[in-house]
């Protein structure tokens, strides 16, 4: 079918009495989405140009304005700060003993906030692989906050909350949360106290928060944080931190069982996600609806989803997240009772972790693998599997109540009295043991 | 066996280590592992979904965002939303504006989009300034709203028709005044024909290429980042 062009659609909605084929023009427009959809953007427009505000504001109007002067200044004033601060600490960032032999904060010629927002912006970057000097890089940009001109404290409460906020960012990455949390309110404090306080600066704190809680396993805390930040950054167009927010609270669901809640939000993320091309959001959401389906029992649809994620992980070479995907299919798949697909999968991804160098999941998918392996009555590997299991656990430095309980699941094996439930059982302590690790094994009742 | 003591002690170094391993490997994938329902059961209270931690928030302004494009661009937008949508005195507004820039140089903010962040940051800025003279007069119901998608929304329709102002604005004279008198004012091509002393034809003619001028206009304007 043919389509009629823009130009042809505005002058019906100009003049459907001047349009010679006005009927033909009509019928197709019914019948055709595209085309209706532009008449309706014309129609649209056409109505909006009766709005008296509009003209008002035209009239008011200049065509366009310069920056002024001033602002210009100030622009190149900043990127002056900017140069001058990069040449003083970019040589000391690539080498935390560096770093920490300079004693920035005791030297005069840091005292700037430019340097405070170069530390913030280098330690905003080196959280994820260096904790440790991101916190350092922080705190140098906190004793630096207390170190300025008077001229410039004034001006300072931004830069220490940003501070504040990037201490916080690299305690969550190093575990110590309780410090994490203080820290996060410091900057909200700080922010708080700024004459022009930007909401979008607070909403990045309760983002901050509601990550901070969903490791804490305060989940309904975590869900009332990421929902306030959501509706922020939404306000502020922010689109990729407004789905990661979403997708947090949907985490928070999925933690306290709310699973139909969850699902329902993760599937909002990923039609937002694949309409603003945000794949990495879009690759996770439908992974965790597909989590979410499964745990609901709706396997279809599970495997719809994880289906999907794989596709959509696949075009972002992310190999390890791949091969966790496909891990996870594989499990749904002797769920289901496809013993054959869902067997030969686990085997296929317990080699593939293994190869990608991800001992830990390699183990757990050998433990699925063993659990499919009962349960479909086919024995025969099992006590070999729980060998290679023991082996990687020991050489990742296994702690007493890991070999508790893998002991324990070698003893079942050996007697003949394993049973799936006793795998899952062993399984779900060594899942959770990094989290919890004071917790004691105990045994099925 | 040995030194109880001193077997805590290893015991206590292999944990610290395992953790830190586990906690490193789950950091550089940005995500924890998978909820394999088989074996996990409706009993780990641990989530097991994956979330984006998105800690980037800043960027180089300087090099990204050049000020003068910026304030070509969107001054006039944002100074519309403190006038009309907020009431502000014109010279008020234009402080506003002046110092949502002014903050926006030094802040360095990574915007997603940064129409849509100047946006809001002028929005909450006439806020602020109506909130500080709530003596002088009362901020309006709607002005107050707290952030959600329905507040969200009106800001958006609010920026679009502040848009089709900024759009009318950069038309050209006569096809200003002709789009003002068919539709404001809602004389006839025929009525504005005579007026301008052409033919009716030539009046619909002209409504229809500024129409899609004014269209093009708008398009650029609205676009994201533009």
């Amino acid at each position: 079918m043919s389509h009629y062009t823009e130009d042809e659609l505005s002058a019906y909605a100009l003049r459907p009495d001047a349009i010679e084929d006005r009927e033909s023009v009509e019928q197709h427009v019914a019948a055709c989405g595209d085309c209706r959809d532009t008449l309706d953007v014309i129609e649209a427009f056409d109505t909006a140009l009766h709005d008296p505000l509009p003209w008002e504001v035209a009239e008011s109007m200049p065509p366009r304005r310069e920056a002024p002067s001033a602002l210009l200044d100030q622009a190149r004033a900043i990127a002056a700060e900017d140069t001058y601060a990069r040449e003083l600490v970019m040589p000391l960032v690539d080498s935390a003993i560096r770093f920490r032999e300079a004693r920035v904060d005791e030297d005069p010629r840091f005292f700037t906030l430019a340097v405070i927002r170069l530390l913030c912006k280098v330690a905003n970057g080196m959280h994820e692989r260096q904790p440790q000097f991101g916190l350092v890089l922080a705190d140098a940009a906190l004793s630096i906050a207390t170190k300025l001109p008077a001229s410039l404290q004034a001006r300072s409460a931004w830069y220490v909350g940003t501070s504040w906020k990037e201490r916080a960012n690299a305690l969550r990455y190093l575990g110590r949360f309780k410090e994490s949390e203080e820290a996060l309110d410091r900057a909200e404090e700080a922010f708080d106290g700024d004459e022009h306080v930007e909401p979008f600066d607070l909403a990045i704190v309760e983002y901050g928060r509601a990550t901070l809680y969903c490791q804490m396993e305060r989940f309904d805390d975590a869900v009332a944080s990421a929902r306030s930040a959501a509706a922020t950054f939404h306000i502020y167009g922010d689109t990729r931190r407004y789905l990661s927010a979403l997708l947090v609270e949907a985490v928070g669901y999925y933690s306290v069982d709310r699973d139909r809640e969850a699902v329902s939000l993760l599937e909002r993320v990923a039609t937002l996600a694949r309409e603003a091309g945000e794949t990495g959001l879009l690759a996770r959401a439908l992974a965790n609806a597909a989590n979410c389906y499964a745990r609901l029992g709706e396997h279809d649809r599970a495997t719809t989803y994880y289906t999907d994620a794989i596709g959509v992980i696949d075009g972002l070479d992310m190999p390890t997240e791949s091969a966790r995907l496909l891990w996870a299919m594989a499990a749904l798949k002797v769920e289901q009772g496809d013993y054959e697909a869902g067997l030969t999968g686990l085997e296929r991804s317990r080699i593939e972790l293994g190869q990608l160098g991800m001992a830990n999941d390699s183990a757990l998918a050998t433990l699925d693998l063993v659990a499919g392996l009962l349960a479909a009555d086919q024995p025969g590997r099992v006590p070999e599997l729980c060998r290679v299991i023991s082996v990687t656990f020991s050489s990742e430095g296994m702690m007493r109540s890991a070999k508790k309980a893998l002991a324990y699941l070698n003893e079942a094996v050996t007697s003949g009295d394993a049973t799936p439930e006793t795998v899952r059982h062993v399984r779900s302590f060594l899942e959770h043991l990094p989290d919890h690790p004071h917790e004691e094994f105990q045994q099925i009742q | 066996m040995g030194n109880p003591a001193a077997n805590r002690r290893v015991e206590r170094v292999r944990t610290l280590a395992w953790k830190r391993r586990v906690t490193a490997r789950r950091h550089l994938r940005l995500a924890a592992s998978p909820q394999v329902v088989y074996f996990s059961g409706r009993s780990a209270k641990r989530a097991h979904l994956w979330w984006a931690t998105v800690t980037n928030d800043q960027s180089e302004f300087s090099t990204a965002h050049p000020l003068e494009v910026l304030y070509r661009e969107h001054e006039g937008l944002l100074r519309s939303i403190a006038q009309y949508r907020y009431r502000i005195p014109p010279c008020d507004a234009e402080a506003l504006v002046h110092d949502i820039f002014a903050s926006f140089l030094e802040r360095q903010p990574d915007a997603y989009d940064v129409k849509a962040f100047l946006i809001g940051s002028i929005n909450n800025a006439c806020k602020h300034y109506w909130r500080k003279r709530e003596r002088e007069e009362p901020l309006l119901p709607h002005h107050e709203l707290t952030p959600n998608d329905d507040e969200a929304a009106k800001l958006e329709r609010w920026a679009l028709r502040l848009s089709l102002g900024a759009t009318l604005a950069r038309l050209g004279g006569k096809c200003s005044e002709t789009l003002r008198r068919f539709y404001l004012r809602d004389e006839s091509a025929e009525l504005i024909a005579q007026e301008l002393d052409t033919s009716p034809a030539y009046i619909w003619q002209l409504l229809s290429s500024c129409r899609k001028r004014a269209r093009q206009i708008y398009s650029a304007i609205t676009r994201s980042g533009s």
